[in-house]
């Protein structure tokens, strides 16, 4: 029964990561034409475009993100737990939709502009205004969505500080601003900086909104070289170059997290909160409400204006069918995806073999990978075995399947798999860890038998991680749009795909629709984490 | 050096300390001691200047830091805080976090008092590591070298033991105690561990409730307890009950009768004839005697190495003393033993 277990997770683990390996080994074989092309014409701004873009991601995040957290551990005022709720919402809202609705509103034919010209009377060509589709306005669209991965974590490094420091510092006469710069923030810094790879790795990941600004970056040089020159090895080995950068911040990452865990104080009696009254009170809450106003609160209500507009005159049916294949999808990933995590948590728990927390480890590395990475070697792998298995019944039974795995529903799983295996992991890793070690001698004791065990006594105890997995996955799953758009089968489209397509073909009052109902869905887990973190630190 | 007069505080509606009297000679060690929820925290915070007293006054080498008009900050009070968590800033060397009450001297000055009071509390070679490389004592020591290096007129000390091991707590107490004896600070200690509190005081300040139950030497809370709250929260004590007589012979001597004998009374109070009076006690005031003509019956007994603790009914069996025996005067419950009194001075409380 263990010896099963074993090798049938490290089996799955396999399979599931072998596209990236399929996609590392392409380095292997350079195609000398094609990157002398790519060095002559458009790699480095490939490479610039993608370094700022998380340069400036990280920068912003940074910036956004721990003032904010710093203002909210060390400040009561009123509105405050308004505004914990509303901090995090920009999270449900992906970029490539917060950017076409920015571009929306901020286009020569969009409300803002219409209103400068008809209060000053200007027409096309009278006056400067900021070119949203541009490095910047990517910069600042994913800054406004992002900024929460460092709050979150700033936020609880902040709580998490002795109450006692602060005293230390009064007692030697330092100032509350003195001791932020002195002792909060560098002990917050390597959990703000954590955020912040986080941050960056979504940007560097990000396909939909530099694409849809024309931003010249590896993600979309990658589909460029797949989708327009049709070389995948090419695709595959621009992705390995993507993957080194995500390589250094995924580096990056675990070192803070591991500084941040050294910096942890044994008491976690937080801070002393200031109350502020008054004008300060109000501008410090219009200050914090800010980033939710522009990451959420004005995209999504010009998404639903534009949404409402569109029922009136639009297909209904069509978004149905929408909604049904996403929602499909997206739940059929999710139960696969968490089942695998289950299947390796408990593995891993059971035995204690070393080769199933590799297995773990390298599963839980999926979530620094990008979308479109991830597309490309699963391309290959299916493409691949479609071929070899085709060659197979040829030879034996003279016959051709055709392309049994490539373009279906499945392959599209698989990818979801490599890319969201780590949220699901994340989830059953922690319950599991919650279950005292003896909870399984008794178990085994009274009664031997582990798939017995898992199911009478492990499955009910992890049901509140099992299901919080499960509601991750299918957000991320109904969010994930690099990946859908290059693999999904002939035909098939779901909400991501729709509302993106319609976007780049300027149809914003068409993309309206599925992009809200992607945010809408989106905002189940966001109340889940608001309401995790305010019992935890607030 | 410090003293506090007629401190009241009160979170809002819920008073936390009422009426508290104490003060500490210079190069005292004082103490003060409480069950948890006593105000005892709030008390050092109080005195540190990080709460407001409603009312009071707070001195400090006879300067008032503290009172209805005035009120010093933390830092000017000058005081020196070692925290339960010790509070060691995490990103900091020991050399670092001491320097960092020192920021108003000038950059060599600064490295040089660290350094010394670094070496003082016998670091001298863990100057550049970081907390997280020392032992829970070493951390301890950090601390303090931390909080007198500024030179404080007060160190306070905020259950500084609590964090280390149970093993650790008594040898490291010395070892601090001896450091603040060394350098002639003066220290007050809140904590809930009597073993702490007199291995390391000079003097003891009971807390319950808000208030300050007796501020004295270890010696006298145990022998001299001013409340029944302190008699009983300081080592093992019994209660038996008696009832005040007066002897011709002496018309100005009040006795106590009760079933373990007369005791006289201490002259200076006052009773009247009648009065109900409970009496203190304590174990050793009962030595064992196998051939003593009074006896008691041993109803439960804790052996603790050296000695034996017999808790005894006495003969009308509704009342109950303790005694500490030798532990080769092995006798079981049911038996019969033999008891005689060594109380020197009675200790009475109005009977409840």
């Amino acid at each position: 029964m263990q010896r099963w277990l074993v090798a049938s997770t490290v089996t799955l683990s396999a399979i599931v990561l072998l596209p990236l390996a399929v996609v590392a080994s392409s380095v292997l074989s350079i195609d000398v034409d094609l990157w002398e092309h790519l060095f002559s014409t458009v790699f480095s701004d490939y490479v610039s475009n993608s370094l700022l873009l998380a340069l400036g991601v990280g920068l912003g995040t940074i910036v956004i993100g721990s003032s904010l957290a710093y203002l909210m551990v060390n400040f009561d005022f009123v509105g405050k737990s308004i505004l914990s709720w509303l901090i995090l919402l920009p999270l449900a809202m992906p970029a490539y939709i917060i950017a076409y609705t920015y571009t929306g509103l901020l286009d020569f034919a969009g409300p803002v502009q219409i209103l400068l010209r008809e209060t000053f009377g200007w027409s096309r060509g009278d006056y400067w205004f900021w070119d949203i589709r541009s490095l910047s306005g990517a910069i600042i669209m994913m800054v406004l969505v992002l900024y929460p991965y460092v709050y979150i974590l700033a936020r609880t490094a902040f709580a998490e500080q002795s109450y006692s420091y602060q005293k230390v510092s009064e007692l030697a006469g330092y100032t509350r601003w003195q001791h932020a710069l002195k002792v909060s923030l560098p002990l917050a810094r390597p959990a703000i900086i954590t955020g912040a790879t986080l941050a960056m790795m979504e940007a560097l990941a990000d396909y939909g909104t530099v694409a849809y600004f024309g931003i010249s970056t590896f993600t979309t040089g990658i589909f460029r070289t797949w989708f327009g020159m049709g070389n995948i090895q090419g695709a595959a080995q621009l992705s390995t170059v993507l993957c080194m950068f995500v390589l250094v911040l995924l580096v990056l990452e675990k070192h803070s997290r591991r500084d941040a865990s050294k910096f942890q104080s044994r008491e976690h009696a937080g801070a002393q909160r200031q109350r502020l009254k008054g004008p300060v009170a109000m501008g410090v809450f219009l200050l914090c409400l800010l980033p939710a106003v522009f990451g959420f609160i004005i995209p999504f209500l010009q998404l639903l204006s534009w949404s409402v507009q569109y029922a009136s005159v639009g297909d209904l049916s069509d978004f149905l069918g929408l909604v049904k294949n996403s929602f499909l999808l997206a739940f059929a990933g999710a139960l696969i995806i968490v089942a695998l995590a289950l299947l390796v948590s408990y593995a891993k728990r059971i035995t204690g073999k070393r080769s199933l927390k590799y297995s773990e480890q390298m599963l839980s590395l999926g979530y620094a990978v990008p979308g479109i990475v991830i597309a490309v070697g699963v391309l290959i792998v299916t493409g691949w075995a479609d071929k070899a298995f085709n060659r197979f019944t040829l030879e034996w039974f003279d016959y051709r399947p055709g392309l049994i795995l490539s373009g279906t529903i499945a392959t599209l799983i698989f990818a979801y798999a490599i890319r969201f295996a780590s949220v699901a992991l994340q989830n059953t890793e922690t319950g599991f860890a919650r279950l005292p070690q003896k909870l399984d001698y008794a178990a085994l004791s009274l009664h031997g038998g582990l798939f017995r065990m898992f199911r009478k006594i492990h499955l009910p105890l992890l049901s509140a991680s099992v299901i919080s997995a499960l509601l991750l996955v299918f957000v991320d799953i109904l969010k994930e749009l690099p990946a859908t758009l290059v693999l999904r089968p002939f035909n098939f489209n779901t909400l991501a795909v729709r509302a993106y397509e319609l976007a780049s073909d300027e149809r914003l009052l068409d993309a309206a629709l599925p992009a809200i109902s992607i945010v809408i869905v989106g905002l189940l887990p966001v109340i889940f984490l608001t309401r995790q973190l305010n019992k935890s630190s607030v | 050096m410090l003293r506090l007069q007629n401190i009241e505080l009160a979170y809002g509606e819920t008073s936390v300390l009422n009426d508290i009297n104490l003060s500490l000679n210079k190069g005292e060690i004082g103490c003060i001691l409480g069950p948890s929820g006593c105000g005892k925290t709030t008390l050092l915070q109080a005195i540190a200047g990080f709460h407001r007293q409603q009312s009071g006054d707070i001195y400090l080498d006879d300067i008032c830091v503290a009172s209805g008009t005035v009120n010093f900050s933390p830092d000017q009070r000058e005081v020196g805080v070692v925290f339960q968590d010790f509070a060691l800033f995490p990103h900091m060397t020991v050399l670092e976090n001491v320097e960092y009450g020192l920021h108003r001297l000038s950059k060599q000055t600064r490295r040089k008092t660290a350094l010394e009071n670094i070496d003082r509390v016998g670091l001298a070679e863990f100057a550049q590591a970081y907390p997280n490389q020392l032992s829970g004592g070493q951390q301890q020591r950090v601390a303090i070298a931390r909080s007198v290096a500024p030179n404080p007129r007060l160190l306070l000390l905020d259950e500084p033991f609590s964090s280390l091991d149970p093993e650790l707590r008594e040898k490291v107490a010395v070892e601090v105690r001896d450091i603040i004896k060394r350098l002639g600070i003066t220290a007050l200690l809140v904590t809930h561990d009597q073993q702490e509190a007199f291995a390391f005081a000079d003097k003891i300040g009971i807390f319950a409730q808000g208030h300050c139950q007796q501020w004295a030497s270890p010696y006298d809370l145990y022998h001299e307890p001013n409340t029944p709250f302190v008699a009983n929260f300081i080592g093992e004590s019994t209660f038996i009950s008696g009832e005040v007589v007066t002897d011709p012979e002496y018309a100005s001597r009040y006795y106590v009768n009760s079933q373990l004998g007369r005791f006289a009374l201490p002259l200076e109070q006052n009773y009247t004839e009648g009065q109900k009076l409970s009496v203190l006690v304590r174990p050793d005031d009962i030595t064992h005697q196998d051939d003593s003509p009074l006896k008691a019956l041993v109803v439960d007994r804790r052996f603790r190495g050296a000695h034996i603790l017999y808790r005894l009914a006495l003969p009308n069996f509704s009342e109950q003393v303790l005694c500490l025996a030798p532990s080769h005067h092995d006798h079981h419950i049911g038996e019969s033993f033999g008891i005689r009194l060594s109380i020197e001075h009675v200790i009475c409380f109005d009977a409840q």
